[in-house]
């Protein structure tokens, strides 16, 4: 006799999303920068426009084959400061965006990255992080964590202010430093209130894994696009968090993403890159999304930070 | 402290043979005590008490014994594998930690990591690393048996990967939790199981062989060779199938060592019959019912149990054992019938009897 038993709750199951071949974030926007009018606004745009289509051409140059599925996006921070209502920002950026011949697929808002549909993302990442170890790290000592910080190597030791033979000043250590180091230790969150606030550079963090489709929840895929409301609200905090604009678009996720941003987000970049070393990817998940990007024949690299691909802007 | 490579380890010629799969390396340590709480632990709150890492579930089964299972924890390490023949060679990778709770009572905390040992040449980017949690790559080249029979032989060398360290810290972290009312049920030592495992590799599909050595009171040495490993519908080896056994043999070896070690402090000939039954009561409560050998073990590997149940023979053992804890009971009741049959009813002037 052949019997089977399953225990339903033993069982951990995971979804898959679809892809596109590349996702496109069209520039990024503070507050302040939609507080500066619809010129502003138009003249951002007109900057982006010859990146978008450089970079396309440079893409489908090296993968040449049928067309890529190309999904563009547009995140806005409504995380840090929420000045000017979706109802207005909204019209006023997909219109000069059409004016310049950019088509915008999906709009995210910066708080989604945080928390989203009862799901908070960014302690998802931030209970994976795998602190990059230094030289001799053997397990036998728990790993130096600052709570709220993590660093690319090896922090300047401590000493006791009131110590009797002070040691002379040892510097940091860039755990994979090319001859010098280049230390750089991000704050990943503060507290203001007792209530956790994350920095920028974990919440795009977080958007990159998003995009990239690497984040579940149990097993489950986070963020789900929803259709643009007919009806924008005049609170972000009513939009969905990744809101599908063009019903026609690409999927949201990329094997690959590609961010055109202006230069000021470099150092922010860094430190996203920092963090996005260290987390400890869902093996699972990374298997499956290795497997479909084969059969298309579009293999991604095998590490996360290798897919994630910029343009930085200078006004020039 | 050293163990031999065992009888059933492969032979030299099994790694050379031209297009078999290469030789898959895991090595790990596990700790096996008693949870610091009076009572078995409901399902909720050991849901709670082992929920490490958010968004990943804390993986709990009823059948036939109640199971919980918590997600891995990363860490991060770049040192020293020691080699049978008193080498050293640089890895670099994430090993992984978990902790399961075994009939709401038992807490093992896991710690292992596969090692492939073809050599790197020199340190990846970090992020190589962490896209594959629980992978070890050497940097010079290295000879899998090697690492394998060199990691039981070499415990807590300075410099050298400590497992065990990684499974302590966790195993003290979950005893302080709040959700435990601290409370130890009974006097128990920590028991430390290191294990090898050598898998795959094998086109002539030989039975697994397995080697386990009790090296002291605490320390357990497991070497497992598994030819035809447990894989997935797509082909990769199930790692956690070869960590259950791992965990599996822990746990029945602890339950087997405490319930002795209990029934050697009982010295029937000292003829105290009611502390006897006192010292045992616990293990009656606690322990008793957790034997379940190799229930949870996939069935490619149950040939291990198999083999370890007809040679040292774990359940004869624990069957003598639970029928020593048993006569001790019988006699005690014969003991207090006895008593009860000479004083007759019980006199009581108006008070309540109490049995």
């Amino acid at each position: 006799m052949d019997t089977s038993f399953l225990e339903v709750a033993a069982e951990r199951r995971t979804q898959d999303v679809a892809y596109s071949h590349l996702s496109v974030e069209l520039d990024h926007l503070y507050m302040e920068d939609f507080k500066l009018g619809e010129e502003h606004l138009r003249k951002r745009i007109r900057q982006i426009a010859p990146w978008f289509r450089t970079a396309i051409a440079a893409y489908t140059d090296r993968h040449p084959g049928d067309r890529p599925r190309v999904s563009t996006c547009f995140l806005v921070d409504d995380y840090f400061s929420e000045l000017v209502a979706p109802n207005i920002v909204v019209p006023q950026l997909l219109q000069a965006a059409a004016d310049e011949g950019l088509r915008i697929d999906y709009l995210a808002r910066e708080s989604g990255c945080a928390a989203a549909d009862g799901v908070e993302l960014a302690r998802l990442v931030a209970g994976r992080l795998v602190s990059v170890p230094v030289q001799g790290t053997n397990g036998s000592r728990p790993p130096t964590a600052e709570s709220g910080w993590l660093s690319n190597g090896q922090r300047t030791p401590n000493e006791p202010a009131a110590a009797l033979h002070p040691r002379p000043w040892q510097p940091p250590v860039e755990a994979e430093a090319r001859n010098h180091s280049i230390f750089l230790d991000v704050e990943l969150w503060d507290e203001r209130d007792g209530e956790r606030r994350w920095s920028c550079p974990m919440l795009a963090a977080v958007w990159q894994l998003l995009r990239l489709g690497l984040l579940r929840d149990h097993g489950r895929t986070v963020i789900q696009p929803r259709p643009l409301p007919v009806d924008l609200p005049s609170e972000w905090s009513a939009m969905p968090p990744v809101a599908q604009v063009n019903p026609q678009a690409s999927p949201f996720h990329g094997y690959r993403t590609l961010s055109l941003l202006e230069d000021r987000f470099l150092p922010i970049e860094h430190a996203v890159r920092v963090i996005l070393n260290q987390v400890g990817q869902d093996t699972e998940v990374m298997e499956r999304v290795a497997r479909r990007a084969r059969q298309e024949h579009v293999p991604v690299p095998s590490d996360v930070t290798g897919r994630i691909a910029y343009v930085f802007m200078t006004d020039f | 402290m050293r163990t031999q490579a065992p009888p059933g380890y492969p032979p030299a010629h099994h790694a050379a043979l031209p297009g078999a799969a290469a030789l898959g390396l895991a090595v790990g340590e596990i700790r096996t005590g008693l949870l610091r709480n009076s009572a078995a632990l409901p399902k909720s709150s050991i849901a709670e008490l082992i929920d490490l890492v958010p968004g990943e579930p804390v993986r709990q089964s009823e059948r036939p014994i109640a199971h919980a299972l918590s997600a891995d924890v990363a860490n991060g390490v770049d040192c020293l594998l020691p080699t049978a023949t008193g080498g050293r060679v640089r890895a670099v990778g994430t090993i992984l930690t978990h902790a399961a709770v075994i009939g709401g009572r038992v807490l093992q905390t896991s710690s292992y990591t596969r090692v492939d040992p073809s050599g790197s040449q020199r340190r990846q980017p970090w992020s190589h690393y962490t896209a594959q949690p629980g992978l070890m790559e050497t940097v010079p080249r290295a000879k899998p048996r090697d690492l394998a029979a060199g990691y039981l032989a070499y415990d807590r060398e300075p410099e050298c990967l400590d497992l065990g360290a990684v499974s302590e810290r966790l195993a003290r972290r979950t005893q302080s939790s709040p959700v435990l009312d601290g409370r130890q049920p009974l006097r128990f030592q920590w028991t430390r199981l290191r294990w090898t495992a050598l898998y795959g590799a094998d086109p002539g599909g030989l039975a697994p062989a397995a080697h386990f050595e009790l090296v002291d009171d605490t320390v357990r040495a497991l070497s497992l060779w598994i030819p035809q490993p447990p894989t997935t519908p797509g082909g990769a080896v199930r790692l956690d199938a070869i960590l259950e056994l791992c965990r599996d043999l822990a746990l029945h070896d602890w339950v087997l060592t405490t319930v002795t070690r209990r029934l050697e402090r009982v010295d029937p000939g000292a003829g105290d019959r009611d502390r006897a039954v006192a010292e045992l009561r616990p293990v009656i409560d606690h322990l008793l019912h957790l034997w379940m050998p190799g229930a949870r073990v996939a069935d490619e590997l149950a040939a291990v149990w198999d083999g370890f149940e007809r040679r040292p023979g774990f359940t004869r053992q624990w069957d003598a054992a639970v029928g020593r804890v048993r006569d001790q009971l019988a006699l005690h009741t014969l003991q207090l019938l006895a008593t009860l049959s000479l004083t007759d009813a019980p006199s009581s002037a108006g008070g309540t009897t109490e049995l």
